[in-house]
């Protein structure tokens, strides 16, 4: 076993520790999760999403691992380093483990809409019912308060599920290649693929929409024609525009509820800004020949032939390996869909209704003077929300603009991915913390062809097409059909774009990744988990994608 | 004559669940063509028994399990046991007629003719029946030692199995799940829960040895009833047989199939020592 080894500094950083025992910790910053700098109310409720929820999930779930976050250089870190435990107690706990994971597996879907799903429409019902505007101030306080509370159980009940959503398909892949060899990394996927889910249904609703309108000269015109952000003041000038944006409306209502960025609730909702959707409907509208519920179905039939010859391959295997496959495809077919639906309630509904409360909270904030402007609330942290709209009138605007210089400070500074400490050896080889690599990525190879990167296998399919860099959807509008979408991450926010692009290249993430989940839904091609294809490549590159083995080429300059 | 693998199962039969086949006499071995091969007329009298073997388990051309049975093999004094090859998975007349003359070849190889000097058995005229059985998908392979071979002790019995055909049990490819029994009242005094690396499955045309995926490798391949299952079987074999038995078991879809029982023949040289 080797040393922990400190991770030394770039020059140009010195330490941001919160504490000194920081630096004894092996930090990760979240990519995935946050594109730039966090706010202070992201940043607290991203410690509760991590220090209550996955570290209930750990210990219901007997993963000897605990997560942390924290916030260096403004920006969003995480951990979940392993619990150091004797070989006797490991092994007592892997036990458990294997028995409290195994005896969720079989009774997801059944959880889901027993358990599960009640509880969380429960409280979001309760929290979309709540009347905001004609709350008392001190009322609201209350209402806040409550808010945060609820939303720590709904990070247990994120993770509760999020693990065992992930585990079956880490499992049903090993599997896979153990009884069929592992030549083509992403075939296993491909038996549960072509599901319907909410990511699905969102996009394919937002289709349909595109169609609508591609049957209406007039409103055709008007989306084709203006930029996104101004489509909808024309469209209210004719009354085929409004009837067209009252089906719009409807569309947001259900599917609306949901942020440009995973869990945060300081960026605007679809609702509030429709502008991301209307995006996706020029992009529908630019490929008339697109179809994606026929997409669906052409997965879903290559599914039923794959399972189909897997299943006449093990016919002459022992019972137990069909039993085995059979459980834990069923567990993998319910774990793909839950990946995506919890993701609907719990990231997507829940932050979006969780900033309703605190914009309400800002207003007041703001009217009294308290802060400066209403979104000032999101450099606050819900503790300081709470005390400043029980407590009276403190003038916060000081601190405030301290945290946003802080922010401005680091904006676009290049930091370190990995922090702290490097643990001693390699971590534990169990199937959970293997599903966690699976779902974060790991380190990619380097390659020593300057023109190649490397990066994990995430949507099977080889396409060229020039690359275009995204750092955040304000650069979606440069998108266009056939283009390779470069991204350091694609929130889920993002996935309708992969409607419209040929091909998706990430920094980070791995095959179970949200990336490569959805990449493989709409059928598309994706290298995951790359590194840095963000700086190394640059917009109008010719690139090839090669999803099936991990591998993107830069063709030409 | 039939050789005694064959004379036993064809005796069990009448009682217990044992896979239907047919068989080749020492006498046909005689038969031989030059170059060792099968001649015509024992060749329709294979096809004509294939036939009615197919329509019996209602299927065109049914797998089967080729294996031999030397006229004084598995007889109480010389088991040799792996001597003859066992060939399984084979469909087709053509196929059957082909692993009947590597049955018949393997009779002669310089390995067995050792054996047989070291047994004193004659050398000339080796002959050898062929017992073709139609082929048992087995989930579960199982080997029951009536008594304990290891320590003697005739109060116990030894059951041990592994998942898929039971090659890899012969073979000594892996190791398996062991069970020591009580014979008095088939209690469970010891279960030994093995990682089971290897298991042997029906592939095209033949058998495969493969890995053992990893999640069911420490999965017990027998829930403790069925143990008890066959303990029971083995005591009933042993009374009948009138000596300590070896048996080799399946467990298909939930079926439980004889294959084989023979008489442990070290048995007089362990009583002795």
């Amino acid at each position: 076993m080797t040393a922990p080894t400190r991770i030394p500094l770039p020059d140009h950083l010195s330490p941001d520790w919160e504490k000194p025992e920081d630096a004894d910790v092996f930090w990760r910053q979240d990519r995935m999760h946050y594109d730039g700098p966090i706010m202070h109310l992201d940043d607290a409720l991203m410690r509760t999403f991590y220090s209550r929820g996955m570290n209930h999930a750990f210990e219901l779930y007997g993963l000897p691992m605990r997560a942390e976050a924290r916030r260096f250089w403004a920006h969003h870190y995480e951990t979940q380093a392993p619990v150091p435990l004797a070989p006797t107690e490991m092994a007592a706990m892997e036990a458990h483990s294997e028995r409290a994971i195994g005896a969720v597996l079989g009774q997801m879907q059944q959880k889901w809409d027993s358990e599960w799903l009640p509880e969380i429409r429960a409280t979001l019902d309760a929290w979309e019912a709540f009347d905001l505007a004609g709350t008392p101030t001190s009322e609201l306080a209350d209402h806040v308060e409550q808010v945060v509370e609820q939303l720590t159980r709904l990070f247990e009940i994120h993770f509760e599920i999020a693990i065992p959503a992930m585990v079956p398909l880490s499992l049903f892949e090993e599997l896979y290649f153990e009884l069929f060899g592992d030549e083509d990394r992403l075939r296993p996927y491909k038996l549960v693929q072509g599901y319907e889910n909410k990511t699905v249904q969102s996009g394919n609703a937002l289709w349909r929409l595109s169609q609508q309108a591609a049957a209406i000269p007039s409103v055709r015109d008007v989306i084709v024609a203006h930029p996104a952000d101004d489509v909808v003041t024309r469209l209210e000038q004719t009354d085929e525009g409004r009837a067209f944006l009252s089906d719009l409306a409807a569309y947001l209502d259900e599917f609306g509820r949901r942020s440009e960025m995973w869990w945060s609730v300081a960026r605007p909702s679809w609702i509030e800004d429709p502008s991301p959707a209307i995006e996706i409907i020029k992009g529908y509208l630019a490929q008339p020949e697109k179809n994606p519920e026929l997409e669906q179905a052409a997965l879903a039939a290559e599914r039923e032939q794959l399972v189909a010859e897997a299943r006449e391959q093990l016919q002459t295997f022992p019972q137990a390996v069909r039993d085995q496959f059979e459980f834990l495809l069923q567990a993998g077919r319910v774990g793909t869909v839950l990946s995506e639906d919890h993701g609907y309630w719990l990231d997507f509904r829940a932050a979006s209704d969780a900033r309703q409360v605190f914009l309400e909270a800002g207003r007041r904030l703001a009217a009294t003077g308290a802060i400066e402007a209403t979104n000032d609330v999101f450099h606050l942290t819900p503790t300081e929300i709470i005390a400043a709209l029980r407590g009276g009138h403190d003038d916060l605007r000081t601190q405030i603009d301290s945290r946003k210089e802080e922010i401005e400070r680091y904006r676009g500074v290049e930091l370190p991915l990995m922090v702290g400490t490097q643990p001693p050896g390699p971590p534990p080889d169990n199937p959970g913390t293997r599903t966690l690599a699976k779902f974060f990525g790991v380190p990619p190879q380097t390659s020593n062809d300057p023109n190649i990167l490397l990066g994990a296998p995430g949507s099977a399919g080889v396409v060229r097409g020039p690359a275009r860099i995204v750092r955040t959807l304000d650069d979606a509008d440069k998108i266009g059909p056939g283009d390779v979408m470069i991204a350091e991450t694609t929130a889920p926010p993002w996935t309708p774009l992969f409607s419209t692009v040929a091909a998706v290249v990430t920094d980070t993430g791995g095959v179970l990744s949200h990336c490569a989940v959805v990449a493989r839904e709409y059928g598309i091609p994706a290298v995951v988990g790359t590194g840095f294809a963000t700086h190394r490549l640059h917009d109008g590159q010719m690139v090839e994608v090669d999803g099936g083995s991990g591998v993107v080429r830069i063709i030409a300059e | 004559m039939v050789g005694a693998k064959a004379a036993h199962l064809s005796r069990l039969a009448q009682r217990h669940c044992i896979p239907p086949g047919f068989c080749l006499t020492a006498d046909a071995h005689l038969t031989r063509e030059f170059g060792g091969r099968v001649g015509m007329n024992l060749r329709s009298a294979i096809a004509r028994a294939y036939k009615q073997l197919a329509a019996r388990c209602g299927s065109d051309s049914p797998a089967v399990a080729v294996r031999s049975s030397a006229i004084d093999e598995d007889g109480p004094h010389a088991s040799f046991a792996g001597q003859h090859e066992t060939y399984l998975n084979i469909r087709g007349v053509e196929s059957i007629c082909d692993a009947v003359e590597r049955c018949w070849a393997s009779a002669q190889t310089e390995q067995v003719l050792a054996y047989r000097r070291r047994h004193n058995l004659p050398i000339d005229q080796v002959r050898i029946a062929v017992l073709i059985q139609l082929l048992v998908p087995a989930d579960v392979s199982a080997v029951l030692f009536s008594i304990n071979p290891v320590t003697c002790a005739r109060d116990e019995m030894v059951l041990t199995a592994s998942w898929g055909l039971g090659e890899s049990i012969a073979g000594g490819t892996v190791t398996p799940d062991m069970w020591t029994i009580c014979k008095a009242d088939r209690a469970i005094l010891r279960e030994q829960i093995a990682s089971k690396q290897r298991m042997t499955v029906s592939m095209l045309g033949g058998v495969r040895e493969i890995d053992v995926p990893r999640l069911m490798r420490a999965q017990p391949s027998l829930e403790p009833d069925r143990v008890r299952e066959i303990a029971t079987l083995g005591i009933t074999l042993e009374r009948h047989v009138g000596w300590p038995v070896d048996l080799e078991l399946a467990l298909a879809a939930g079926r439980l199939y004889l294959l084989q029982c023979r008489p442990i023949t070290t048995l007089p040289r362990l009583l002795s020592n």
